[in-house]
Formats: structure tokens, sequence, C-alpha cells
């Protein structure tokens, strides 16, 4: 076997060097985007986890609540039995202007006492941090890990520019701390305030965002839980940070799980190419083989040789696969820390480490990915008879049998599909699994028979408009019946993904749009933060008197919004004055009417609820809402349901007079501004940005600006469903390529004497091209009612379970129309290669060929 | 009138007797620690005293950092009231410091004010061992000493300073607030009953971890007063000390003074 | 050596067609025979079932002691290891292997040891008069010795059965007599069984007996001078 490894496959691949490079890089791509994934995950989630453990120090326990802790709640807490210590935080990430430095934990402590709480690594005395008192006294004060300071070249009294929810700040560096312990949070890039410094920095008013708690020796964690809970009250969250870790840790990895869909793909694109090329290799060998049949190679030695080949593919690919994911893996931690700080408010900072445990895994799967994509081409080389030596015809493929029984068992799989659909007998990630493979097993049966079907009418059709091409092309494609379903297979899957996927972005965008519309209606939003999930800033409430003073403007309404747990999902519970907002805002009513809405939320005290909200928790008009204030459990009854986007998990209206009377907190997220009539909308904005500068933050847009915003933040949240439309693009034309090309080396002989027969190469060039619309037709046919069913899918049942929300069906007739354009775009560019080696092929070595 | 005495002679005795009883020490040595301590409190007790205070803190590496502050007091050990403002360097100009003594041999309550934030911050009692500011005093020690909130003992005498000393040892009780100390050693001078040293026990420590030394002691409008007034973290190996200036004592003080509202005050003395 | 009975092999297809039908056929070991017959008088056919590449549709085809018909797949890719050689018109030579390595390559696929393997490489290319061209690649040599190295080839297993199709097909006639007395030295000198299917009167001539195929059954099987010679 070594002999023949050595001598037959290392020169096949010396000969075929492109195609061993292009199957190399098959599994190199699959593996690297897996490693690269992995271990961005992984350090993300353990990056995270260790910046959650090294900040809490000795804190035993974490007390937080949505929107704040209020200054007052830590002396109430250090009031109660078993309390050593406590220490308020406040925690924030912000990027410096330079913004190759990377971003910057900010960790708001209060310095007279934290040490109960945290390692300063000061090395035993306060030499580091220059000046306590000059530190306290002055509100640009920061501390920086020596790690940090080094990399931006700062010395104490230096000061650097950051860029802050309020703008652009400069901060001075009046200590350094050594990296040990706590200094190490977020790869060292730490940057520690004092926090009443970063309640003003950050808008969080007189709250922080969560209060450290040591206990005292002999005081159990599980009983002092149970104090701080009772005294405390419902809305407060009382964890270790070590759950609080494993919980931050658990919405990240399930936000990250996203990726491994990529990151599937990726490797299925794998396999696919190599399936193709090992399918183009043993036709290629076909007669080599069979004359090793003829001198005594048993078919097991033979479907060796091909697997030993895979093998030492899929161990070249593992390894340079896993050491081109390390230089990815960088890059997928700065997307996925971009993403899981916008959306969470944590990241992690610093260099990916590559675990031992993912280069094994990337090893073992481009390994396995290797030997399943040569699994069946090695079998079908260790079925070609020893005759083959000798045979002097060409090479027929058996049509495939049996295709009544495929036909009714892919129906079967399909139709239930859609049945379970309509009505889904069991919920979560098994429903979606399940409908996924009877779907994709229906697809895979009934391709076959349906591509062969389509074919036998698009064939005489296309031979009509160009003779040859369309005999030739359709000689090819009705000849290997396997071959052509198997491209068209892999097409109609990636078109149907892409229909799929495209249709539902389509919908989705256009749901909210349609929102944003009804939903957006006055003239300037002056918001206090950038970030839609998780606002680092928060407006005072008494900015609203002031904005109303600002010449030009009519009225002016304060939006608030906080993301309470409710029955152990994030929904959103927002508050504006109501009685404004419904003379301007036009809502969709599911149940109730405006009239209802107006009265129950502004006289009777009552909520309303998003319609995703209603279907997710059942809650209808008339039921109640049992939320957690600071002040305890407040129940609210439903007077309306309304179709809203605020929220995947669910939205809570209320009017904002109830919001202050329970939450006691009158910050604001966004100020709604309407004009006077005949007030120009630009001035207005350009008084109120001037009035706001320097003191807080001053995005103030125009309707159409905001829209436009929250249009490129969706976009931008689709930016990886639009990754994986390129990829399964990539496939199909990945797919038109090999076929193509094995069809080419399947029929040398053929063309050869066709070319002697004087045909042209641009003939036979026409033919290939035929042969790859055709192919490409097919598949597009095929996806266009899998595609639309599999939208309807994610819209329907799929959206409802994670969202509540349904959305409206929209075709996706720009994509379908983008496809029309592109698909014989690519499937000619596809041809191009396989058409340029039939031209080339030179007549009499391919009639020698078999 | 002499009844009176008499009852309060009687119950002074059955108080050391008790507290003998307890301490199991020498019973004359415990008795005559607490009239020494309130002898010298007697002694020294003014109505008011304000100063101007120059700060030195030199480090263990040598490196000096000065500040400038007034202080302010009513009132005596425990129930004293006092108020420090910084004045210099500009940088920390305003940052003010005020101690208000509690009832009932309580920890006091203390607040930090910053100009920067506009606002206050209270000192927890997990933060007394907090240095003040930067210095080598605490906030505890930022107190006055009321040996009311001691257990105190006459340990013998020895000479400081070329003066002959009595040593006294004063074990917080823990019931009245907490103590960052275990115990703390102090030297009175004989003749005048006056501190001129104190060590300074940290809970687990067997060596004196601070040491605080008064000296340059003078008389000003019949007080006595050390001018200097020197702390050391004996490992760290960093002193501090206070000059004490403009002494003055008795001169009444401002109505509202020692509050909140004129600690918030934007330069509010 | 070899003994056919009653041999019929029919292929399936829209049509059935009969290649063989019910042959029977004795040759001896050591002999030397040529099968001549027109296009599709079932000459391959034979040749493969002889060979063990294929088996009978019906009948007995027992080679070397062994009946070839019940034999698996594997089984009978290791008769072929040991007990048969080929030699083809096209010569089927691996392109991209040294003579040395075409010559070995059914040595190593029977996994025989290394320094044995280069003895008898040395050996029959010695014996085909190629010992000087074991270090070039086929598409080096020229057509009579490409043969030749399959004959080589053939030889490096000791098979005492030799099947050559067409062999001096592709050569010119000087070549192929050239290769006709290799083969008739190689029958004299080892006592291998040499079993030619050819066109080539001439090739035919260089056999002691000449079975001639036509439709699928034996027309002729007479014996010729040319064995004797």
């Amino acid at each position: 076997m070594r002999f023949l490894l050595r001598t037959l496959s290392l020169s096949y691949v010396r000969r075929h060097l492109a195609k061993t490079i292009l199957t190399l890089l098959g599994v190199v791509v699959g593996v690297a985007t897996f490693s690269s994934i992995e271990s961005a995950k992984g350090t993300l989630t353990k990056g995270i986890r260790s910046t959650v453990d090294r900040v809490a120090g000795k804190a035993q326990l974490q007390i937080s609540m949505e929107g704040g802790v209020p200054e007052e709640v830590q002396e109430q807490v250090r009031a109660l039995p078993g309390i050593r210590a406590t220490s308020p935080v406040i925690e924030q990430i912000v990027t410096p202007e330079k913004g190759e430095l990377g971003s910057l934990m900010v960790i708001g402590i209060d310095l007279l006492g934290d040490r109960e709480m945290r390692d300063y690594g000061f090395e035993g005395d306060d030499a580091d941090l220059d000046d306590p008192l000059l530190f306290l006294a002055q509100p640009d004060s920061a501390i920086f890990t020596r790690q940090f300071a080094g990399k931006a070249g700062l010395k104490i009294g230096d000061s650097i520019a950051l860029k802050v929810p309020k703008g652009v700040k400069r901060v001075t560096a009046r200590g350094l701390l050594t990296p040990k312990g706590f200094a190490e949070a977020f790869g060292g890039n730490l940057m520690v305030v004092d926090v009443y410094a970063a309640q003003d920095l950050f808008g969080r008013g007189r709250r922080f965002d969560r209060i450290d708690v040591r206990l005292e020796d002999g005081t159990s964690v599980a009983q002092e839980t149970a104090t701080l809970v009772k005294a405390l009250g419902p809305a407060y969250r009382v964890e270790t940070p070590g759950k609080r870790g494993e919980q931050i840790e658990k919405i990240v990895a399930n936000f990250v799980a996203g990726f491994n869909v990529s990151s599937g793909f990726a490797l299925a694109i794998g396999i696919f190419l190599i399936f193709n090329a090992f399918n183009v290799a043993v036709n290629r060998r076909r007669r080599d083989i069979g004359t090793l049949r003829a001198l005594g190679a048993t078919p097991r030695q033979v479907q060796l040789l091909f697997l030993t080949e895979a093998l030492v593919i899929g161990i070249v690919g593992g390894l340079l696969g896993t050491l081109a994911g390390t230089t990815f893996s960088q890059a997928f931690l700065k997307m996925m820390g971009q993403t899981s700080e916008t959306l969470y408010g944590v990241t992690s900072s610093g260099t990916v480490r590559l675990p031992p445990l993912v280069v094994l895994q990337s090893m073992l799967l481009g390994i396995v990915a290797s030997l399943v994509g040569a699994w069946g081409p090695a079998l079908t080389a260790s079925r070609i008879p020893p005759t083959e030596a000798f045979a002097k015809g060409a090479f027929q493929a058996r049509p495939p049998g049996r295709s009544l029984v495929r036909v009714a068992a892919g129906v079967v799989a399909l139709g239930s599909t859609i049945l379970m659909a309509l009505r889904p007998p069991f919920g979560g990630n098994p429903f979606i699994f399940t409908e996924l493979l009877l779907g994709g097993a229906g697809i895979v049966l009934l391709v076959g028979p349906l591509s062969r079907l389509l074919l036998l009418c698009l064939v005489p059709l296309a031979t009509r408009f160009a003779p040859v091409a369309g005999r030739l092309s359709g000689d090819a494609l009705l000849g290997n019946a396997r071959r052509t379903s198997g491209t068209i297979m892999a097409m109609a899957l990636s078109l149907t993904f892409v229909l799929g996927l495209g249709g539902y972005m389509g919908s989705t965008k256009k749901a909210l749009d349609h929102w944003m519309v009804d939903a957006l209606t006055c003239d300037l939003f002056v918001r206090a933060s950038a970030n839609f999930n998780r606002p680092d800033f928060l407006f005072p409430g008494g900015l609203h008197d002031e904005l109303l003073k600002v010449p030009g403007v009519r009225a002016v309404e304060s939006f608030r919004a906080t993301r309470p747990l409710y029955q152990g999902h994030q929904i959103q519970v927002t508050s504006i004055e109501i009685a404004p907002l419904l003379e301007r805002m036009k809502y969709d009513f599911t149940q109730g009417n405006v009239e209802t809405m107006r009265r129950g939320l502004t006289q009777e005290g009552k909520c309303v609820v998003s319609d995703n909200f209603s279907r997710r928790y059942k809650l209808g008009v008339g039921q109640q809402v049992e939320l957690a204030a600071p002040g305890g459990k407040v129940r609210f009854t439903i007077a309306a349901v309304v179709r809203d986007y605020g929220s995947d998990q669910g939205t809570v209206l209320m009017d904002r007079t109830q919001f202050l009377r329970y939450w006691q907190d009158d910050r604001v997220d966004i100020y709604d501004v309407s004009v006077l009539p005949g007030a120009n909308v630009a001035q207005v904005r350009d008084l109120i940005r001037a009035r706001l500068a320097g003191r807080y933050p001053a995005l103030v847009s125009t309707r159409q600006e905001f829209i436009a915003e929250i249009t490129k933040a969706i976009d931008a949240f689709y930016a990886l469903t639009r990754v994986t439309l390129f990829l399964a693009l990539l496939v199909a034309f990945l797919g038109i390529v090999t076929a193509l090309l094995i069809s080419v080396a399947e029929r040398t002989r053929e063309i050869g004497i066709l070319k002697a027969l004087g045909a042209l190469p641009a003939q036979l060039a026409r033919g290939i091209v035929l042969e790859a619309l055709l192919l490409a037709l097919v598949g597009l046919i095929l996806a266009l009612p899998a595609g639309n069913l599999f939208a309807s899918f994610m819209e329907g049942p799929l959206a409802e379970l994670f969202t509540g929300w349904i959305m409206p069906h929209h075709y996706p007739w720009e994509i379908l129309l983008q496809l029309l354009v592109a698909m014989p775009l690519i499937s000619a560019f596809a041809a191009w290669i396989p058409a340029r080696q039939a031209g080339r092929m030179k007549i009499v070595e391919a009639i020698e060929y078999e | 009138m002499f009844i009176n005495k008499l009852i309060r002679n009687a119950l002074l005795g059955l108080t050391v007797v008790l507290m003998s009883a307890l301490s199991d020490g020498d019973v004359f040595a415990g008795a005559d620690a607490r009239a020494l301590l309130k002898e010298s409190e007697s002694r020294h007790r003014t109505k008011t005293q304000q100063y101007a205070g120059e700060l030195t803190v030199v480090n263990k590496d040598g490196k000096i950092r000065k500040k400038g502050w007034k202080s302010f007091r009513e009132g005596y050990s425990g129930d004293a009231k006092n108020l420090i403002r910084f004045t210099d360097p500009p940088e920390v100009k305003g940052v003010g410091f005020l101690s208000l003594s509690r009832p009932g041999g309580q920890n006091p309550d203390q607040w930090l004010y910053l100009p920067s934030m506009k606002r206050e911050r209270r000192i927890a009692t997990q933060d007394r061992d907090s240095s003040f500011v930067g210095t080598d005093f605490n906030y505890e020690d930022m107190e006055e000493f009321d040996h009311e909130k001691y257990k105190v003992a006459l340990q013998g005498e020895q000479t400081v300073e070329s003066q002959p000393c009595y040593i006294i040892e004063a074990i917080p009780f823990e019931k009245s607030g907490k103590s960052v100390y275990e115990k703390k050693i102090l030297f009175l001078r004989k003749d005048n009953l006056y501190l001129l040293r104190e060590d300074l026990y940290r809970k687990g420590d067997k060596e004196p971890s601070k040491r605080m030394i008064l000296s340059d002691l003078q008389q000003i409008d019949g007080h006595w007063v050390a001018r200097r007034m020197e702390m050391k973290e004996l490992k760290k190996g960093s002193t501090t000390t206070v000059l004490l200036k403009e002494i003055v004592f008795d001169r009444p003080q401002a109505a509202g003074r020692f509050t909140l509202q004129n600690l918030n005050r934007e330069g509010g003395d | 050596m070899l003994k056919l009975h009653d041999v019929t092999k029919t292929y399936a297809g829209k049509s059935e067609v009969k290649a063989l039908a019910e042959i029977n056929l004795t040759i001896g070991a050591g002999e030397m025979v040529a099968i001549m017959g027109p296009s599709g008088s079932g000459k391959s056919t034979l040749l493969n079932l002889l060979g063990g590449l294929d088996v009978p549709t019906s009948g007995q085809v027992v080679v070397a002691g062994t009946d070839l018909a019940g034999k698996s797949e594997k089984g009978r890719s290791l008769f072929r290891r040991s007990k048969v050689s080929y030699i083809f018109q096209a010569y089927h030579l691996m392109p991209t292997l040294k003579v040395s390595q075409n010559v070995a390559l059914p040595l190593h696929l029977a996994g025989m040891a290394t320094g044995e393997i280069e003895e008898r490489v040395a050996r029959v290319l010695k014996e085909v008069g190629l010992e000087s061209r074991g270090n070039h690649l086929p598409d080096e040599l020229s057509g009579g010795e490409r043969q030749r190295v399959a004959i080589a080839r053939a030889l490096a297993t000791d098979a005492p059965l030799l099947l050559a199709d067409e062999p001096t097909g592709n050569l010119d006639s000087a070549r192929g007599e050239e290769i006709l007395q290799l083969l008739k030295t190689i029958n004299r000198e080892r006592g291998t069984t040499i079993v030619i299917v050819t066109h080539d009167r001439n090739a035919a001539s260089a056999c002691a007996r000449l079975i001639k195929l036509r439709d699928g059954k034996v027309e002729g099987d007479s014996a010729l001078s040319g064995g004797a010679a």
C-alpha cells in the first residue's frame, strides 16, 4: 500500500496539482472556518468568564437590577446581618480614540473601600497610585494596567482620549496596576475609575450597575442570598459571580451558536469539494484502476488506496486548516466580540489561544470530512471491474433504479414536513431539527427523478434552438443520471437555502419597515445611546422640560425601555407619555382598539402588550401581566394587543406615570420631539445638538435619519446570513464546475471523435455551456417551491417558536431576479474551464484514451 | 449634695470592681489607667480648636507629597465634631472631610466631599482601615481618642523622648462599633498626661503596625498642644507628618459649620 | 491447466447478447495457444473468463485446479495475483511509474518483501533485455520496449498462466516478431502456459495450437507447426 501511495497517488497528485490543491483547499477552508470559529468562541466565552471572575474579586454575591441599583440600596445592604463588605461597581466597555488599542473595559469602583473586594496589585503600597487624593479630586482620573499603559505609551500624568457616550473625553492616568488577578481581567485592557465619576460619565444617575457583596465568615452564601432577596424584593437579582458568569456565558454561547451554522456549512462545502474531486479522480484513473485490478489488486486494496489518499489530504488539510484558522480566529473574535458587546455589553479582548481540544477536533474533522467525501468515490473505484482494463467502449453508467419507491418516500417526507409545520406536534430544537431533516430528505429523494423529468422536457426545447449543442448537452446530462442529479441536488439545496433565508430576511425587513413608518412618527429623536440593545447612557428626566424650551419645539415625549426578565426571558418594558403619542401614532391592533388603549393606559393604569408577547405567554386583553418592580411585584391588566417589533421576546408598554410610580426611575432613553408647524426640523435639530453638546450624548436624528440607522442596524444583524448565502452560491458554482469537469473527463473519447468529425471548439464549448445552463435552470426550478417552503417555515413556525411573531410572507422576488441574472453568468463562468479543456483536447490522444 | 457624691463614688467603686473582675488584670492598674485617661481628657479638653495643617507624606522610596488643610473642631473626644478642608495644592482645593461623633461609643459618621462630583460620600464601617486620602492615617485614626471605647490597663512606665511616661494598653470594646485595631499602646507623659506616642496593633499582628508620635509640645492659650503629629506605617515604611500652625483654641465656631450642607458647600469652611 | 466445461456467458442489456455458448475446452500445462476469430466472436470474453476477470453465466472454468465460477471477487483477485499474468495490446503501463516500478507493481500488491521485489525485477528485466531501462518512464520507450516491460511485469509474479490480448496489435511486424520470439522463449524455458488472443496470423503461427472462435462457439481447434519451431 505504501508503495502504491508513494508511486501511483503521488504521481497523480504531481500531474493534477491544481486539482489536488483545490481539494486540499476544500478541507482547509472547512477546517479553518471550524477551528477559527471554535477557538474564537472558546476565547470569547472563557474571556468573558474570567473577566467576570477576576472583576468579582473576593465578592461572594452580586446584586443587580435591570436599570441599575439605586445608591441607597448599598446602605440598606450594609445594615443587614452577615455582610462583611459591599462595594458598588459600574462596568462599561469603551473604545480609545486610537482604535488599534482595542476595546477598553472601564470599571468604576469605590476606591475608598474596595480593598475588601479586589486585589489591586499596587505591589503592596500606593506608590503606583501617585496621589490618591488627587485621584479622587479630579474627575478625569483613571488607573490603567501596566500592560495597557505600555501598549498606549502612557505614563502617570499622561492623558488619553476615549470615545464615551458623551463624546470624546480625555482621561488622565493617575495610577498603574500590576497585572495580577483583577488587573488581568479583560485581557489586561482595563481602566479603573471612581464609581461616582463613572456614574456621570455613563449616565447612570445615582445608580450602580451592581453591588458586590462579601460575607462575614460563617455566613453561608445560600443563607445570605435568602436574606438579601427578602430584603430587596423580586426586582433585584442576587447571584454568585460564578452563576452570573455562567449566565453571561450561556447568553453569549447562544448567540455564538449562530456561527455553528456557518462552520457547518463551510465543512459541508469541504466534503462536497472532496467528493467532487475524488469523483473526478476516480473517473480519470478508471483504466489504471482496471489494470491494477487485473494485476491482482483486491477491491479492498483499491478502496483503501483512495481512502488513504483522502486520509493524507485530511491530515494535511486539517493541519493547514488549523494553522490558517488561528489567523482567522482573531478576526472572528473581533466580529463576535463586537456583536456580543453591542448586544450584551460583554466581550473579551486579547488574543485567541488555540486550545488543544479544538486542534484535535479540527484535525479529526478534517480527516472525517475527507473520508466521508471520498467514501463514495472510493467505493465506486473498488467496484470498477478488472475488465475495464480491456474495455474498448465508453464507460456506461447504470441508471439509478427503483425511482418509484424513491419518489413515494420523497413525497411522504416532504408532505409530513409541511404537515408538521402547520401543526407542530412538539417544539424547540427537536422540532426544527426534525423539520430540517425531513424536508432535506424529501428534497434529496425527489430531486433526482424530478430533475430527470425536467431535463426530458427541457432538452428537446434546447435542441430546437441549438441543435448540436442541445443534443450534446442533453446526452451528457441524461447519459449519466447519477452525476446530473447529484449536481442538481447540491444546487437545489443551496438555492433553496438562498431563497429561503433571503425570503425570510425580506419578509422580516418588510414587516419592520412597515412598522417603522407607522411607529416612528415624530420629527426628531434625541437619543442617549447609539446602542439599541443595551444603552450605555440614559438622560436625566429633567431634560424633558429643557428640550421643550428649545425654539421650534412643539412637544416632547420621554421614551424609556428596560429589559427585565419575565418567565426567564428578557422582555422589554417600555413607557412613554401615551396621550400625546396616540395623537400621532397609528397602532395596528390585534386585540382592543385606540379607545381601550387610551383609557386603559392613561386612566386605569393598565398596559398594552405586543402581539408576540401575547402569543408567547398566551395572554390577552383583560388578563394580567405581573412585573417585578423595585418595590415588589406589580400586576398590570392588558388593555390592548398591538403589533410591535420592538423586542423579539415581547414588549409591555405603559404610560410614563405608571413607570415613574413603580420603578422610581425617571431616566430616559429617547426623547421624541415634535416641532411646531412650519419650523425647520434641521434647524431645531442643530439647536438641540448645541444645547446638549458637552453635557450629554448629542445623538439627535431626524425621522429619516433614525429609520436609516435602525435599518442599518438590522442589516448588520443579518450580515452573517448574507455570508451564509454567499457560501451557498459558492457551493452551487463549485458543483457546476466539478460536474462539468467530470462530464468532460468521462466523454474524452466522445469529444475526440466529435472533433475528428469536424466539431469546432466553439461548438463543443457551447454544448458545455448549455449543459451548465440546463443544470442551473433545473436546480433553480426545483429550488423555487422548496425555497418558498423553507421561507414560510422560517417566517411562520420557526419565528413564532423563537419570537412569537408571525411575519407576513413576502416572496423574495428581488432575490429571484438576482438569481435569474446571476445563475446564467455563474454557470457560464463555471463552464469556462471544462469547455477550454474540451476545446484543447488533442484528437489522437482523446480517441486513444479509452 | 454629699449624699450624691457618696453614691457616685460608690458606683464608681462598684464599676471598678466589676471591671477588674472581668479583666482579671491588675485591679489597681486598671483603675489607674482609666483614672489617668479621665484626668488627661479633662485636663486637655477644649471647647474648640482650629489650625492650619501642613501635611507631608513620605513614602518608602522617599517620594514626598505635600498638602495643606484647615481643621476645625468643636467638642472633644467622645463628643467631637471635626471639619477638614484642603487648601493646597490647587488640584485638591475644596476637598472636605467631616466627622461627627455619635453617642454611646458608636463609630462616628464620616463623609468625604469631592468638589468635582459636587457631592459627599459616606465612609462606611468597612472602609475604616482605608487610607485617608493617601496618608498613613486611616479613617479610624481620624477620630478623636475616646477612652470609654476601650478596655484600658496600665502596663508600666517608660521614658519616651526623655520624658517619663505611663504605658497604657487600650483594647477596643467590640460592642461599640468595630475597630481596625486589636489594641493600642498609649504613652502618656507623666507630668501633664499628654499623649506622646501611640503604638497601633492591627488585628492579628504581634508587632505594632503603625506608630503615632506627637512632639513639639507647646502651651497655647493655656492648653498643651503638640505642633507636630507623625504617623508611621511601620511595615510599609512610609510616614505622614502634620505640622500644626495658626492654632487657636476656644474660638466660637460658626453655626452649621459641622453639617453636611456646609461640607457640600463649595469652599465652605 | 485450463478446463472449460459447458461455459456460457451472456450480457444483459436491452437485448440479451450471448457472447459464449456452451464452450468446452481444455488447455494443457505448458501449451502455447492462439485464439483467433472475427470481432464479436467472443475472444475477449473468453480471455476474461480464463483470467478470472469475469465469471461465466453458467458452466465451469477451472484454471490451475481452481474453479473460478464459484469464487468471490476477492478470491478471484487473489487467484489472479498468483496464477495469472496479462499482456495487453495497449501495454497498460502506469505512465507515471518508472519501468522498474511498473514491473514491481503486482509484487507490491501481493505484499512481497522489498528486497525480493528488487531482485525479481532485476531478473525479469534482464530476461526481456531491458536491464538498462529500469529508470525510464514508459513514455521514453519505443512500442516494442513498452510491450517488453509489460511482459516483464507478467513474468515477475512467476504465474503459470500468461494471457496476452493482441500483444503485437500496436507494433510493426519486426517488433511484433521480437515479442513473439520472446513469448516463445518464455514458454519453452519457463514452461509457462500462454494463451494469445489475436487477429494477427503471424502471431497465431508462433503458437503450437490454434483455436478459432465464431459467434461464441469453437469453430476449429488445430495443431500448428509454429510451436515446434
